[in-house]
Formats: C-alpha cells, structure tokens, sequence
C-alpha cells in the first residue's frame, strides 16, 4: 500500500514541475524576411535586425529568410519558421510584391503571430482589418523622386536636358518614385527630359543604358536614377567619358559608394530609410505587440498605416551623415516606437 | 586461278541468353570480289558482320584475314586491320567538311604540338576524292552532300586508314546502303562499287534482292542463324534466293496475284485535272471499290506529293476531288480522315506510330471515339479488339501491351496496318508500306492488303520495287516530272517491270 | 591540283545562309545611320566598342560550350565571384591588399577552377551541363554574397581601372583586350585539334567518340577554357564598374547566349565559330544602341530583342537534335 502511494506521490510530483515548465517563458524566434543579401541596403536591414535581437537578448532566435525574389519561396518560408517556433515568433516582413503582402497576412493571422511590414501592400487592403498585422510601415516614395529630382535640377541652374532611369517598371517603388520625379519635371519649365530607360535597379544595366544616352544625346547635363546602384553605375559610365562630376547624378537608398560619391562631389543626392533602422524597429514593434506593450487594438487608423520619416542627404548634410551613421553605428533607442512616424498612409 | 581468301570465317558460333544466333557459320570472301549477304531479319546476318567488325566475340571458331589467324577484340582493332563497316546511320559528322572527316579522329597524322596543318589534308584528301572522281570538293560540308556521296566520304575514310595500316585490299562491309537512294544513284554507287573492286572487297548486305543479283560476284543466304546456301554469279536469281531465305516456295505467288480481285464496278475516288504547282499537274483518274492501284515514277514525278495531297497535308492549287461522287476539299489531315481517307506514311517510325505507348493503343488510336462509353474509355474492348488483330496478322509481341519501340520493323507496320484495318477507311493510301520490312514479313503484309481489298477498301500504293507495284496492283498509273503517261491494266495480265520503265523515265 | 565545285543539292539557303547574320549586322548598321545620323559618330563607335566588353568574353566562352553541344549557365556566378577576387587583391576599401595587375592570374585561376568543376560534374557524375552548372552558378554566387556581406567592395587602384576604363586614342583597351582574346580563341578553335574536335562532338558525340576521340577530355577542357574566360571577364567588370559586386553580371547569361544565337550559333551544337560570335555581340550592343537612337519606347525593347532571338532560333536549330539538350 505504501510503494503506491509513493509511486502515486511522484507522478503527481513530475506532473507538476513538468507543467510549471511549461508555462515558464520560452524565448521568442525573430523573423526578418527581405529578398536578398547581396545588396547594401538588405544587408544593413539584416544588421539591423541583429542589433535589436542583441539588445534584446534574443540573439540566438534570430532567424534571417532570404527569399530571391521567390514570393512562394518567402510564404514557405515563414511558414517553416512558424512551425519550427510553434508558433512563438515574430517578423518583420518586405513582401516580395504588394499581392504577397495578403498571403502572408491570412497565414499569420491564422497562427495568431504578430507582425509588421514595410514597403509592399496593395492599397485597399486595411491593416485594422487584421489583429495581427500591427502595422504597415513606408516612405514616401513620391517625396524620395520629388526631392532628389529638386536637388538635381538646381545642381544644373535649374535649366538644361537630363536623362532619368527607373528601377524595375511595375515596382511599385519605381512607380512612385517616377511620380515624384514628373512632378518636380512640372515646376522646372526650362528642364528638358530627353529620353528615360529601365535600369531594373542594376548597376551594369545602367551603365550600358547612360553610355548609349550620351552617345545619343551628347548634350545631357544630369542623370536622375530611381535608385543607387544604378546611380553608381551612371556614375561610371559618365567617368568612362570623363563627365564625372561635370554631370550630377542622383539616386535613392544611400548605399555606401553613393555615400562616397557625395562626397567626391560626383553625385549630388540620395534618400536613406535607414535600413538598420527598418531592420531593428521592424522586430522591435511586432515584438512588443507580442508582449503587449503595444496594444494593438487601441491603436488609432493611423498609426497601422504609417509613413516613416526619410533623410535626404545631399552635399549639405553629407558631413553629419557620415559621422552619425558610417563611422558609428546609429543607436537607435528601440523602445521609441514611434519617433518616426510622420503621418498616415491615408492623411 | 586459285586465289588465297582474303576473309575466311568458319564455323562461328554466338550464343545469346535463350538464343543460338549464330551455328557454325562460314563465309569466305576473296580479294576484288563483291560478297552478298541475305536473310530475313533475325536470320543472323547483322551478328555475324557485328563479330566480323570487332563488336561481338564469337563463343567459337576461328578467323582468318591474308592468312593470318586473327582475334578482333573491338572495332579500332578492326578497323586498323582493315575490316571496316559502314552502316546506314551514317557515322559521319554532316555539320564538318568532308576532308575533315575523311580524317576524323586521326589528325594527328597532320598536326604538331596540337596545331593541324589544313592544307595537307585538304591536299590528301583530293587525291582521295579524285580515285571516286565524283566531283566532290574536300571544302563541302557533309549536310551539303547526298546520302550516297556522304556513304562515299565514309568509305574513303575506311580506305585511307586501311592503307595508313599498310593493309593491301581492305575489307569494307555496307550494310543496306540503298534503300534510301534514287534508281539513278544506285546506279552510280554501283558503278563506283565496280571500280573500287580494284583496291577493296565488298560484302554487301541488303534486302533489295534484284540489286545483289546485279551487283555481287558471290552470294551467302542466311536463315535462322546458319548457313543456307551460297552462290555464284550466273546461279541464282530473286526467286531462289527468296525461297532459299524463308524456306518456301514463292514463284509468282509472292504476290499472291492469285487472290487479286475484280474491283466492284462502284467509283470511290476520283481525281479531276488535280495540280500543284512544282509538283503535278492535271492528274485525273478514277479509283474502285476493292482496287490497287500503284502509282509508279521516279523521284520528282510527283507520286508521293499525290498521296500527299489526297491526305490534306499539301493543298491543291486546282482540279477536283470527287468522293463516292460528292466534290470534297480535302485541306487537312483530320478532314481527310473523317472523310474515309487514311494514309500510311513512308516513315512508320517517327509518323505512323507512337513507338512510346504499347501495341494496343496504337492499334486502336484512330478509333477511340468507338470504343468509349461516354466519356470513359472502354479498355476492355481495346484490349480484345487488338488481340484480335495482333492473332490476324500474326503480329510477333509479347503481348499487347509491349511497347511498340520493342517490335522488329515488319511488325510494327503490321500494327500500323491493323490500325487502318479497324479503322474501315474507304480509301487507304500506302506509301512504302514494305520498306525495310523482311522477306517473310512482307509476304504476310502483302496477304493483309488482300484482305483488305475482299473488305471493299480501295487502296492506292507507292511501293518499293516495279515488281511490287506490278505484282499488286489491278492498275498501274505511270508519272513522269508530274503528269500521268499511262494507265496499264495489271489485272488481266501482269507486265514486265522493262515495259514499266518506257513509261517513267 | 584540280578542285571541283561540289552540286550543292541539298543547302539550304546557300551563301546568304552561311553568312547570314553578317548580312544582317551590315544592314542593321546602315539602316540604323540612316534613322539617325549620330550612329556613326566617333563618339558612338567608341560607346559601341565600350559596351562590347566584357560581354563579348563571356559570350566567346559560352559560344565554346555550344558548339560542344552543352550549355553553361554558370557565368553570372563565376564572373561575379572572379570580380571579386580582383576587388580583393588590388587596392580596395576593405583591405590592404595591392596585387595589381597580378590579381588578373588570380581571377582566371578561379574561374578555370570552377569550370573545371563543370567539365567533373559532368563527366565523373553525368550531370547534364543545364543543372550542373545551373549549381555552379548559386555556389559561386552563394560564396560571393557571403565573402562580400551584400557591399560591392569598391577598389581604388585607379591603374588597375585602365583596363576596364582605358582608352588608347579613341579605343577602349578592354576593347583591345577582348579582341586578343577573340584572336587567341580563333586560331585554337579553327587551328588545332582541340578546336575541331570540339565541333565534332557538338555535331554527334557518339559518332565522336566511336572515331577515338576523348569526349571526355575535350568537354572538361571546354569548360575549363570558358571558365577561364569568366575570370578574364570578371577582371575587366571589376575595372571597367570600380566595384566587385556580385550583382554586376546580372543578365549576362541570357545575353551571351543571346549574341551566339544572334551570331548563327546553333545552340543544338556543333555549328559555329568564333567570328560569328563577334558579329553576334555586336549585333546584340547595335541593336540596345540602336532602339535608345531611335527612341524606342523602353517598355517595348525587351520584347523585341525577344522576338528577334526567337525568329534567329528557329532559323538555326537543328531539329533533328531537339530531344538531346546536354
């Protein structure tokens, strides 16, 4: 009688530590899911996304998912990472194109797993719709062309012929940062656009493209390009014909050679989001939805749909640029969430 | 004159897993001589030329070549002895020039230190090229010449490497060169043949029994692996060879003109001053219920794009086409075919079977709407159906659902030829139905298209030989650069193939 | 010594059909200064010239391997990674390194390594030339994301930078250069036995091989030379953009094999050689100038290198061969 009640006594025994354990807390997996690292400008958002699993503590449950330009490859991924997680993770996602943006929402919400996106989502799909989808974060495209394209017509005196690239047509990146651009093109009445190709946000395409616009077009005074790499590329292309730095160039990203090229005064203006930032505060939102520290469902419209503050660096503040964000690292207060944000999407 | 042998085999032996392909075997071949080599297929000869060339090993026997006893242990070896095979799938390079490959795999004879000296070979290439004297230039790329001058580039190169070998009179063996050739180039790869003797000995093998009646000096027949009979020139002649090939008696009954019928009196087909530009023009004629009528002509008279146009694949730029006494417009091979017509293309391999699926589907491809119960397909009654037929034409497979890739030629087209069968065209249009197709075989194909006249088709045909054409046929219509010069009744009495000839050349 | 011209029975389209892609380079030059007379300006030639390399290198090799009969969709990989080989050895950014123009040796070590890769996958594992060097292109694109953290590594050896940017009088010295390389890889293809055999296999390796002649070696020799080619062509990428950057040669496999089509390259294999790949680059750079000098809309000038690609295919390919595509 006594052998069972022991036995008896030590299940109970087991079973009561086991469950204790199971309600202890288990580290959260962090997800950061972006096309590619083989450009500058993802490569710092994965940084980023280091610094705050760092901060954080969590740097072994950071998880990078890479998925070339594959919107399948990116859903499964996610999906691998949320089963291998059971379902304790957060992400910080950039879908491949807008249309993935709802894939990738329904599964979340099913797995009832917080996340935030950046850039991609089609416009009449509402963020509040979902309670897992904390927010939806962009920057304002229209202003990165408006601005950079401002910058470069005055580089020129405001007058003379100039040739644009654009990134991959149907991006809706380049689609917007085009609308920006035309809309400067409007308020400059003596700037003359005489001819604009798709550089398909590459670096070699572009030079190929800038070195047959001067040969057809010897007279070109500025190359605006939608995007970095293919400034750099123009960059080049005008060097070959001994035109850098006669010829201003401008782009969008703030990729480190273009960082340099300001400073050569061979380019004359670029827009940061600041990827490291994307990276870490990506995270760093959904993460504390998770913990409710955000709470989700009191969040006004607005701050579900939000433009995010961009810097515009030009030969001005190239100086402060430099110092502040090349040569230290920026550190980023991760709890401010909201220290960027400028407006709603829809205001 | 008592010559030494040039080739001596005797009493070869080649076992395969459940077959005996080769019991003691022996041929004989002397110098300048041109050897034939018959049989039906699977009657040994393609293994005993595959031992000869170094391909197989023989389980027993021995080989003899200039007296010298001699082991061929793979094909270099046979070829540096001297013995060369040339086969149909020509091995040569068409996308090369011909000095190029008269010398293919051997530049180093002409190079130093990797780098090869063009114009010695060009240079020994035309002095190669001018022993033939057929106006080839050693610059022409292979895919410019014919099938027989490439058969020509290859033999050259055989040549040429036999005397590298130092080997006096090499041996070349040509394995059914002709069938793909025109009359006119048999005629010239004959003449060449004749002259080369000089330098080379022959054994040639082929089915086309008049050409190794006119050709070869000697001739070996082959059946079920061993020898059959061996003549001289002067002693045989088709019939015996064809009797002593298979076993039976043939005489005209090869033919079975026996069976040949009256065609009904009704018009199926009937042809108005039809004409194509390029090809022929004004062809008019009538076609019978039960009738065979061959279409005899050279190539260019203008046959085969005949047929090819009574089956939708070229159209016609005038003239009429009368079926069962309606006009129709025949202008695709789907419409051709729901309208009673079929055709048997030249190439049963590539255009008249799916060699992938087995021989069940292919039989009864063309009439699956039949066999289908709604929109299922009645399996059963496929299965049963060609069972049937493969029982009818004594189709040689496994089973029915054996492959149709795995059947010999002869049976593949009988397969071709159940499909039509079932398929109760009212016309059916035959081209080459027999090529390549044994002896044996071809008597049975040639009982098949009996059949099919007693059933009431109407068949027109392109066969392979005049003696086929005439042997057929109840009518003969004769072509010449695209217009019909006779209609010759075949029916009452058969003519001579040298009466035939008047009217196609 | 009398030469008699053979009956041509059975050519196509005679000569016009040999030389059928120079014709069209020849009209579409002179159709395209007639729209706009700035083609031939000095300074259009010499942007042709420029953009001819180092393009015109990686198509050479990839025109190699077809005529071999294979194809190799390794180049972007391996002239990216070579790329930044060279970014690494002369005077960069990242590094202490000034290896100059030695790193050039550097650079075709490591593309003949990673094509002789190719020749061994395919001759030890009998992997088809499609995937094999299908993954040989994400390793060596994987090595060079991970040796470069996604940064291009920009270099500052600015003599270095001559051969990609050089110029002698109005010529670009990467110009002169690929036409070495051009010269060197005639005389070997039309010259020596190598060079036929690698046709001879292209046109029917089992024939090839029953003659005596070791596939097997020429086609790892094949891809080997065209690896080395790659690195030639990474050097000069690296020199002509300032940058090793693994995204640089994006585009560049579609485009050698491209030029080759355009050129009369059969991509069945064995037709071909070495001039027609040049006429078929610069055919493939005249028609990219041409459509900017004539201001065709953007939106439409892939497609239309993409119709003409298809309509050159369809006039060279051998369609006997259709089903073997190694």
């Amino acid at each position: 009688m006594r052998k069972i009640l022991v036995v008896v006594g030590l299940c109970l025994l087991v079973g009561l530590v086991g469950s204790v354990s199971a309600f202890a807390e288990e580290p959260v997996y962090l997800g950061t899911a972006i096309r590619s690292l083989a450009n500058p400008y993802h490569a710092a958002w994965a940084k980023g996304a280091e610094m705050f699993a760092e901060w954080a503590g969590l740097k072994d449950y950071n998880v990078i998912l890479t998925c070339e330009g594959s919107s399948e490859k990116q859903l499964n991924d996610i999906k691998a990472l949320v089963a291998r997680s059971k379902g304790n993770v957060v992400f910080c996602i950039d879908p491949n194109q807008s249309t993935d943006a709802v894939a990738i929402a329904n599964e979340l919400e099913k797995e009832k797993v917080y996340f935030l996106t950046f850039w991609n989502k089609p416009d009449d799909v509402k963020v509040s719709d979902y309670k897992y989808w904390v927010c939806h974060v962009t920057f304002d495209n229209r202003a990165s062309g408006y601005n950079t394209a401002k910058v470069l017509f005055d580089a020129i005196g405001g007058k003379g012929k100039v040739f644009a690239l654009q990134g991959l047509l149907g991006n809706s990146a380049a689609i917007e940062r085009w609308e920006g651009f035309e809309k400067a093109l409007k308020e400059y009445p003596d700037i003359e656009l005489v001819g604009w190709e798709a550089g398909d946000w590459l670096k070699t395409k572009a030079y190929n493209l800038v070195s047959n616009a001067l040969a057809a077009y010897p007279d070109i005074k500025a190359v605006w390009c939608a995007n970095d790499a293919m400034a750099t590329g123009a960059i080049e292309a005008l060097r070959a014909r001994g035109l850098a730095g006669k010829v201003p160039v401008s782009g969008v990203d703030a990729i480190p050679e273009m960082i340099t090229a300001i400073q050569n005064g061979e380019a004359v203006a670029t827009v940061s989001s600041d990827a490291y930032w994307q990276g870490g505060m990506g995270l760093s939102i959904a993460l504390a939805a998770k913990k409710g520290d955000i709470k989700v469902e009191e969040l006004p419209e607005n701050k579900r749909e939000w433009i995010a503050k961009s810097i515009l660096i030009t030969k001005e503040n190239i100086d402060w640029y430099v110092k502040n964000y090349v040569e230290g690292t920026p550190q980023y207060d991760w709890t401010n969430y909201w220290e960027r944000w400028v407006r709603g999407i829809r205001e | 004159m008592e010559k030494q042998p040039l080739l001596v085999m005797r009493g070869i032996c080649k076992n395969f897993p459940g077959v005996k392909a080769l019991d003691q075997v022996s041929i004989e071949v002397f110098p300048q001589e041109i050897v034939g080599l018959v049989g039906e297929n699977g009657a040994g000869k393609s293994t005993l030329m595959k031992v000869l060339a170094g391909i197989y090993q023989p389980d027993s026997g021995e080989i003899l070549f200039n007296g010298q006893q001699v082991s061929i242990a793979s094909p270099r070896q046979a070829r540096s002895m001297g013995i060369a095979m040339v086969f149909q799938e020509q091995a040569v390079l068409p996308n090369l020039t011909v000095y190029e490959n008269i010398f293919l795999g051997n530049e180093k004879k002409f190079s130093n230190a990797g780098i090869v000296n063009r114009e010695r070979m060009i240079r020994e290439a035309e002095q190669l090229l001018q022993e033939i004297n057929m106006g080839i230039s050693p610059y022409a790329y292979l895919h410019e010449l014919s099938f027989m001058e490439r058969q020509m580039v290859e033999i050259l190169r055989n040549i040429w490497l036999s005397r590298q070998a130092d080997v006096q009179n090499p041996l070349i063996v040509l394995d059914e060169p002709t069938t793909v050739l025109e009359e006119k180039e048999v005629e010239l790869l004959f003449t060449k043949l004749r002259e080369l003797k000089k330098h080379i000995s022959v054994i040639y093998i082929s089915h086309r029994l008049r050409e190794v009646v006119e050709l070869c000096d000697r001739v070996y027949v082959m059946k079920d692996g061993k020898n059959a009979a061996c003549f001289s020139r002067g002693e045989f002649d088709e019939d015996l060879l064809r009797t002593k090939m298979v076993g039976r008696e043939f005489h005209g009954e090869y033919y079975l003109v026996s069976e040949q019928r009256q065609p009904a009196a009704r018009v199926v087909l009937e042809l108005e001053k039809c004409t194509r530009r390029g090809a022929f023009q004004d062809v008019s004629f009538q076609l019978h219920e039960g009738e065979i009528i061959s279409i005899c002509g050279v190539v260019g008279s203008g046959k085969e794009e005949l047929c090819l146009a009574l089956f939708g694949l070229l159209p016609l730029d005038s003239g009429k086409i009368y079926l069962d006494g309606r006009a129709v417009e025949i202008s695709s091979p789907a419409q051709a075919f729901a309208l009673g017509i079929g055709y048997i293309p030249e190439d049963r391999r590539n255009d008249g079977l799916v060699l992938n699926l087995p021989v069940y589907e292919n039989i009864t491809i063309s009439i699956l709407y039949r066999l289908s119960r709604g929109p299922f397909l009645n399996r059963g009654t496929q299965l049963s159906l060609s069972q049937q037929m493969i029982e009818k034409l004594r189709i040689k497979t496994p089973s029915a659902l054996a492959l149709c890739r795995n059947l010999s030629g002869g049976n593949q087209q009988k397969v071709v030829l159940s499909k039509w069968l079932l398929s109760r065209v009212k016309v059916l249009i035959m081209s080459h139905p027999t090529r390549g197709v044994d002896v044996g075989a071809k008597h049975e194909i040639y009982a098949l298209i009996r059949e099919l006249t007693r059933q009431g088709m109407a068949i027109i045909l392109i066969g392979d030989s005049f003696e086929e054409d005439i042997g057929l046929a109840n009518r003969i219509v004769t072509m010449k650069d695209g217009k019909i010069t006779g209609i010759l009744d075949a029916t009452t009495s058969k003519p001579n193939p040298s009466e035939l000839i008047r009217y196609v050349v | 010594m009398s030469v008699t011209r053979v009956e041509v029975r059975k050519r196509k389209f005679g000569f016009l059909g040999e030389n059928a892609s120079l014709i069209a380079l020849v009209l579409l030059s002179v159709f395209l200064s007639i729209v706009n007379p700035r083609f031939f300006t000095l300074d259009n030639l010499f942007n042709i010239l420029d953009l001819v390399s180092p393009l015109g290198i990686t198509a050479l090799a990839m025109g190699f391997v077809l005529m071999a009969g294979s194809i190799d969709l390794s180049v972007e990989g391996v002239v990216g990674l070579s790329g930044i080989v060279a970014s690494f050895l002369v005077k960069n950014f990242s590094n202490q390194n000034d290896f100059g123009f030695f790193s050039i040796f550097f650079c075709l070590f490591t593309g003949l390594g990673f094509g002789l890769l190719n020749g061994f996958l395919l001759y030890r594992f009998k992997i088809p030339s499609f995937m094999a060097t299908l993954g040989v292109g994400f390793i060596t694109t994987g090595v060079g994301i991970l040796v470069t953290r996604g940064n291009p590594i920009v270099i500052t050896d600015w003599s270095f930078r001559q051969i990609g940017m050089g110029k002698v009088g109005v010529v670009p010295v990467a110009f002169i250069l690929t036409m070495g390389v051009f010269f060197l890889a005639w005389f070997l293809s039309e010259r020596t036995v190598f060079g036929r055999y690698v046709l001879a296999i292209g046109g029917d390796e089992a024939i090839a091989r029953d003659l005596g002649i070791n596939v097997n070696r020429v086609k790892i020799g094949v891809f080997g030379l065209a690896g080395a080619l790659y690195g030639f062509a990474g050097a000069i990428l690296t020199a002509k953009l300032g940058s090793g950057d693994i995204n640089a040669p994006i585009g560049f496999t579609f485009d050698s094999i491209g030029s080759c089509v355009l050129g009369g390259i059969a991509i069945t294999g064995g037709m071909g050689n070495v001039p027609k790949v040049l006429i078929g680059i610069f055919t493939l750079t005249i028609l990219r100038n041409g459509m900017i000098l004539m201001g065709i809309s953007p939106y439409v000038q892939q497609g239309v290198i993409g119709m003409i690609l298809i309509a050159t295919v369809a006039l060279t390919i051998d369609r006997k061969k259709i089903k073997i595509m190694k």
